[in-house]
């Protein structure tokens, strides 16, 4: 059967779908949930709103092959002194008082991250993960009005501890009702996932949006033309392109890559483009189906894989 | 011969500052004769000059040996006092003759007249020629106390003749005191003999940069209590007719620097020359009386020096590396680690050394029947006292479920992991255990047209299957060995595979080197304009 690009790449959008785990998908819900329980109780007179969720969940952009799922607490503004403070406090209370024997507590979980506070949880047998990042709000009462908050950023290597503004609400709105990107990013989200890149999912959003933007009116219908000219869009643009933060002008999530980071990416975009030109089935090295969850391959496949032993 | 011996007399007799003493003749396989060198305002040198016939062409690594008769101790000097030049050289007899001169002077003008001091430490030149004995030591995280005395512990490795007599001995210091040496502490490196050690302020010079040569000038260098212990031990070894082989270290602090440097002798102990004198009741005086000191070679061969010519990039040889498979692929791409100076390899294969491996594995004949991975360690402990290796035993067992936490755990000990295997249930398990470190793997096509590296994909066995089924469009016959139920191989000869694996190691190097992370690339061996090995980047 001649293969197609169109129909290879619906195939990995539909079997990284997290339906095909919903199973997990519910533990992680009900955890979220217990957890939001917790916080909320904890923090009934210092919490500007309940916890809200955030991340590839709240976005829509999730794969079912990796996802962490994101809670964000916004606090009041007089709720503490200082946003390291408000930081440490949330990280104290799950080190120290949070009850739930599902918490695996070793040396990296509960974990100070650069804005959250990283958990794991062992819930029969699956690992589930989990950050959660307390934000307080610009002024008393701003809250409600903005949905903007200030994050405590921890210091890492020689970059000392700061603080950002940023509004989850508008990082979900970024992409909220805009399907064709978040097709992309999806696909993207798949190749980063298993050639292990560590480029920021929200970088990701971020450039895929604004290839999108820039190229208005001339967006191609096929999914491998669009995936094919976001991809050329980071080729030639990503080195010098200036991303900010849509809630904070002021943050610039471009320069959270390094020069040789953003290199290696174009390069990464450059040589898969030649490649798949080369030879068009390459595109399954690159993007590949969750064979768990394909239906056309189903398990019958992997047996195939094992019998290539032509080079054994 | 005569118009050579002509040339030379003539040339010597017209040149400056220099007068010929005694006209050359013919020695043995030398010009031989004698020279003056002015050196105002100090004496004039006269040196014993000895150019080989072969000139202008060298003797070996000899050119013209200038030996100083005269005076000794000064920078450059030999033990057997000829001068250390380092002249160009020329094809022309007259002009090389000519360059010699030259250098010889500019030895003069900087070591002799002004007595210039190196920029780099000059060791001491110690008479150790006939020794069958090398000591090799690192350098130690703690400095020592002058006066310092206590026990050395060492692992011979010695070279024996036909008959069972030792030609060389090279001895590995592992400790000193409780100090440790950097090796690793692989078996090989086991401590199997010791001897003494003695920590002294400054070098044991005799003059300029010559090493004291004799025992009785080590007096001044040992203090009493020092000479009392080794005295009574001398008279321990001597009572109880036990004449032990000693092995005597000597240390001191290079000037300038915080390295130490020692020196090491070897001598039975009924040998050493040392005594006790009363000077008065209950009171003696120890010292050693005349004799020449049987001093040995001594190196520092701590890991900067040792691999100083050509290492990996430090970030890789740093790294835990686990090597699963250790057939034509990872028993060589072991080898180069080792010789890389990579310091912590696992290694895991089960399987034994069969007579068919050796061409194209690296293994020999000794180690037909043994466990390979126990065969690959023999042969990196021959290479490298730095690597430390050991066998994860039954790894691939372990590797399938219902254990998959354990191997995750066992995986996860390691920094980065070789998967030479080929197996491609091997590979599709690794990818099912997601462990957080780096995994490469390497395999190669029918008679090593390719060599497909995949490194740090979450789906090493697809990615492998979608290739090889790029590259599989010839089919090629299988090799089966003889008669009897074998499994067939591939076949592949040694330098086709080598050559495709040495390049991929450099493009991991260089990966590294460049701040990248390491990714994946087919190296194609391409026959139809030129031979020429391409390296497609996936």
């Amino acid at each position: 059967m001649e293969f197609s690009k169109n129909e290879h790449l619906n195939d990995v959008l539909e079997s990284h779908k997290m339906g095909h785990v919903q199973d997990l998908v519910d533990k992680y819900n009900k955890k979220r949930d217990s957890v939001k329980e917790s916080l909320d109780k904890k923090y009934s007179d210092k919490k500007a709103s309940s916890p809200i969720n955030s991340g590839s969940f709240a976005k829509h952009t999730a794969i079912n092959k990796k996802f962490d799922i994101d809670l964000c607490i916004p606090f009041k503004y007089g709720a503490f002194k200082t946003l390291e403070e408000m930081a440490d406090d949330v990280y104290n209370y799950f080190k120290d008082e949070y009850n739930d024997p599902d918490l695996v507590r070793s040396y990296n979980s509960p974990r100070k991250q650069r804005v959250s506070v990283g958990l794991t949880f062992n819930i029969d047998g699956s690992e589930i993960k989990m950050d959660v990042v307390p934000g307080r709000e610009l002024s008393e009462g701003d809250y409600d009005k903005t949905k903007k908050i200030n994050l405590h950023v921890r210091a890492k290597n020689t970059s000392p501890a700061t603080s950002t503004q940023t509004s989850i609400q508008e990082h979900i709105d970024l992409i909220k009702g805009k399907n064709p990107e978040r097709q992309i990013i999806r696909l993207l989200k798949v190749w980063k996932h298993y050639n292990s890149k560590e480029i920021k999912s929200f970088f990701i959003e971020l450039i895929t949006v604004r290839a999108f933007d820039d190229n208005t009116g001339s967006i191609p219908s096929g999914l491998w033309d669009k995936l094919k000219l976001v991809m050329e869009y980071i080729r030639d643009n990503v080195q010098n392109i200036r991303l900010t933060d849509p809630a904070n002008s002021n943050n610039i999530v471009s320069d959270t890559l390094t020069a040789i980071e953003k290199k290696n990416l174009s390069e990464d975009m450059k040589r898969m483009l030649e490649r798949i030109d080369e030879d068009e089935t390459t595109l399954k090295i690159y993007y590949p189906v969750n064979d768990a969850f394909h239906k056309k391959s189903g398990s019958s496949t992997g047996a195939s894989r094992l019998k290539t032993n032509s080079f054994s | 011969m005569k118009e050579r011996l002509l040339l030379i007399n003539n040339f010597l007799s017209s040149q400056e500052e220099l007068i010929l003493i005694e006209q050359f003749v013919v020695l043995d396989k030398f010009f031989f004769g004698k020279i003056q060198l002015d050196a105002q305002p100090k004496t004039t040198l006269e040196f014993d000059v000895y150019i080989p016939i072969s000139f202008p062409y060298s003797d070996g690594a000899l050119s013209i040996i200038f030996k100083c008769t005269n005076i000794e101790g000064y920078r450059h000097i030999n033990a057997d006092r000829s001068i250390c030049l380092r002249a160009p050289k020329h094809s022309d007899f007259e002009s090389r003759l000519k360059l010699e001169i030259e250098a010889l002077k500019e030895w003069r003008d900087r070591f002799y007249i002004r007595e210039e001091k190196d920029e780099r430490y000059e060791y001491l030149i110690i008479d150790n020629i006939g020794s069958p004995f090398n000591f090799l030591f690192t350098n130690v995280k703690e400095g020592f106390a002058k006066d310092e005395y206590g026990v050395f512990k060492a692992m011979t490795l010695p070279f024996l003749n036909e008959n069972g007599g030792l030609i060389h001995e090279n001895i590995f210091i592992t400790q000193i005191g409780k100090r440790n040496c950097e090796w690793s502490m692989n078996p090989v490196m086991k401590p199997n003999t010791q001897g003494f050690y003695f920590f002294i302020d400054k070098e044991p010079v005799k003059k300029g940069r010559i090493s004291i040569e004799s025992w009785a000038d080590l007096n001044s260098f040992i203090s009493q209590k020092n000479l009392k212990i080794l005295n009574d031990y001398v008279r321990h070894c001597i009572s109880t007719k036990r004449d032990e082989l000693t092995n005597i270290i000597i240390g001191y602090n290079i000037p300038g620097s915080s390295e130490i440097h020692w020196q090491a002798l070897v001598v039975n102990a009924s040998k050493i020359p040392i005594t006790g004198k009363k000077v008065v009741s209950n009171y003696y005086e120890y010292y050693f009386s005349d004799g020449r000191i049987p001093w040995c070679k001594t190196a520092n061969a701590s890991y900067e020096r040792f691999f100083g010519r050509g290492a990996i990039c430090e970030t890789i040889a740093n790294k835990k590396i686990l090597i699963i498979g250790l057939g034509a692929i990872g028993s060589t791409l072991a080898r180069i680690m080792a010789r890389s100076g990579v310091k912590a390899l696992g290694l895991c294969d089960n399987d034994i050394v069969e007579h068919g491996n050796i061409c194209r594995a690296d293994f020999g004949l000794s180690q037909i029947g043994l466990p390979k991975s126990l065969a690959v360690m023999q042969n990196l402990l021959t290479i490298s006292p730095f690597v430390e290796c050991w066998h994860e035993a039954n790894l691939d067992k372990i590797l399938f479920e219902p254990w998959k936490n354990k191997s995750r755990d066992r995986l996860n000990k390691y920094d980065l992991v070789f998967d030479c295997t080929s197996d491609n249930e091997l590979a599709e398990y690794i990818d099912k255990l997601e462990i957080q470190r780096p995994v490469v793997n390497i395999s190669i096509s029918n008679n090593a047209r390719e060599m497909v590296c995949i490194a740090g994909m979450k789906n090493t066995c697809e990615t492998k299957f979608q290739i090889f089924q790029k590259l599989n469009d010839v089919q090629e016959e299988l090799f089966y060995e003889g008669t009897g139920c074998w499994n067939p191989t591939f076949r592949a000869r040694y330098f086709d595979i080598n050559s495709l694996l040495n390049l991929a190691i450099m493009n991991f190097n260089k990966q590294i080197e460049e701040g990248r992370k390491l990714s994946s690339f087919i190296i194609k061996t391409e026959t139809s304009n030129g031979l020429k090995l391409i390296t497609y980047d996936l």
